[in-house]
């Protein structure tokens, strides 16, 4: 399979799974990748040198994209320094503290719900049509999502950014409508609970703890959390020119968790 | 609430969750059809309840998984009431008959699922409807989450039979719209007195308490009694634009998300 693009712009891939996006695409040949970061310069350079020792050349652009203004001068100036933007990744994510509140749905400050929103599907919005623009011979959207946060309402903390998911994976399919006759497609990325090098990483050890053991005890099929490489490699497939007929879909890569019936005690979904 | 319905059918009637929707429907002045398989004795005594809710009704032996006897099942109503204006499709065959693991389950198993339930259905509404008059209510009780998880293994064959259901059901909706007959599911999570009660007894307990303890927000299984207020409530004149829907009634057991521990789901069981 063969990615026929040559420019990438990746939001959010100081670390985790933006960065396992960018070093995948580099592996597979993408050679011109900006590195996007808001705070944390220190792992965005770090990124950009993993991308050097693929083989590609990095550049490293800065926007608090909560700020529409800010996300769109970030997507021009990185299409200027690539010169061009083929493929956009939208994999941006808060510090965790800045969106988390441990609480009710009908306790979680407004402040929290609007950074979700501004930085999820706000974000987008702005920064998918800029990079849209600059995609001259087809391209290719992604954004990351949350299927289960976004269609369940279980986890009472995740109101903020389950809502703005959903909203997200909306807006990712009326963009691909909008785009389609451009050879763009647009489509939403799913990654269940992913391991501590991403934003689980944020989050008090015995909560780790919790989430890898309750993947590992069969809530997840596959017996673990998923990795950024997990989610890269299916984002590297939607690059290809063998999906350029597949967009607005929202896929999941959760080694099955979504499968899983949550009306059951484990033992019984699954004979032994 | 008005429900002008004079006579139902409830296939599956005798017990469980069949006699709830039977019994709520008497109690709106509805005459009932009661169907059974084998139970003879429960069929009698839903009878005798439905008659001291003041409305009257008679049983009636039928397999639905047999398209001949669905036809004789119909050609009784018809002798009996003269017409028919809710078909409330309940029946679900015995579990030992198709309760077995999708790498083991036989191809007999298999097909008693999808004949008790998609083929029972697709002959069932085109009799129903030939005795229908304008503004009659056809009614499937589904598991919505069996067909939409794949958790549960030893659902297989009901899980992928209740989606064919669902999607007949949408069907028959565009098709008897213009007669004003609408057809929607109606989908139970866990319910007392169902199912449940063929399971062995430490495994009822399990599904209790996960349900109890927070699995389900409301905090409680259904009873046969919540799934005839909404079977009642689609069968009401307010309800006559409503089609071709699957209506949960889980006390919102289905909006939990299986990726995530409980704990972490809601707050107020664990504080941070």
């Amino acid at each position: 399979m063969n990615i026929p693009f040559t420019t990438a712009l990746i939001a959010g891939s100081s670390r985790g799974i933006g960065r396992g996006i960018a070093v995948k695409l580099a592996t597979e040949g993408v050679r011109r990748i900006a590195v996007h970061y808001c705070t944390r310069r220190d792992e965005a350079e770090k990124t950009a040198a993993l991308l050097e020792d693929a083989g590609a050349e990095a550049v490293v652009v800065q926007a608090d994209v909560s700020n529409a203004c800010r996300a769109e001068e970030m997507v021009n100036e990185a299409a200027r320094q690539l010169g061009g933007c083929d493929i956009f990744v939208h994999s941006v994510i808060p510090p965790l503290n800045d969106i988390y509140e441990h609480t009710l749905a009908t306790e979680v400050p407004l402040v929290k719900w609007q950074l979700a929103f501004d930085t999820q599907v706000r974000a987008f919005f702005v920064s998918a049509r800029a990079a849209a623009k600059h995609m001259t011979r087809g391209g290719r959207i992604l954004a990351l999502t949350s299927n289960l946060g976004a269609q369940t309402g279980g986890w009472q903390p995740w109101v903020g950014m389950g809502a703005a998911k959903a909203a997200l994976d909306s807006t990712c399919r009326y963009f691909a409508v909008a785009l389609g006759r451009h050879g763009i497609t647009v489509n939403s990325v799913s990654p269940g609970c992913c391991d501590q090098t991403t934003v689980l990483g944020q989050t008090p050890p015995e909560v780790q703890d919790a989430l890898k053991g309750w993947a590992e005890s069969g809530w997840t099929p596959m017996r673990r959390m998923g990795t950024p490489k997990d989610i890269a490699n299916l984002c590297a497939l939607l690059c290809t020119e063998e999906a350029g007929f597949v967009t607005g879909q929202t896929i999941s890569v959760d080694g099955g968790s979504s499968l899983m019936n949550p009306d059951f005690p484990l033992p019984l979904q699954v004979p032994a | 609430m008005t429900i002008t319905a004079r006579y139902a059918l409830v296939t599956g009637g005798s017990r469980g969750i069949g006699r709830g929707i039977s019994l709520k429907l008497a109690e709106q002045g509805v005459h009932v059809a009661i169907n059974y398989l084998k139970d003879e004795a429960s069929a009698k005594s839903t009878l005798d309840q439905v008659r001291d809710k003041g409305a009257d009704g008679f049983i009636v032996q039928a397999d639905v998984s047999q398209p001949a006897q669905v036809e004789r099942l119909f050609h009784r109503v018809r002798d009996e009431f003269g017409g028919l204006d809710v078909f409330v499709a309940n029946a679900r065959t015995d579990i030992g008959t198709f309760y077995e693991p999708a790498m083991a389950i036989s191809l007999d198993k298999w097909d008693m699922a999808m004949d008790s339930q998609a083929k029972a259905f697709l002959v069932g509404v085109r009799e129903a409807s030939a005795i229908m008059p304008d503004g009659g209510r056809i009614i499937a009780i589904t598991y919505a989450p069996g067909g939409r998880y794949g958790g549960w293994q030893s659902w297989v064959g009901m899980g992928a039979a209740k989606s064919a259901l669902e999607v007949l059901a949408r069907y028959f909706a565009v098709a008897l719209a213009p007669r004003g007959i609408t057809v929607n599911s109606v989908s139970p999570g866990w319910v007392e007195d169902s199912v449940l009660n063929a399971l062995p007894a430490p495994v009822v307990q399990m599904i209790r308490d996960h349900h109890k303890n927070g699995w389900t927000p409301m905090r409680r299984l259904g009873t046969p009694a919540d799934i005839g207020n909404a079977v009642a409530l689609l069968c009401s004149k307010e309800a006559g634009f409503i089609t071709g829907q699957l209506i949960a009634v889980d006390g919102g057991a289905g909006l939990m998300d299986p990726a995530v521990p409980l704990a972490i789901q809601q707050p107020e069981l664990q504080p941070a």
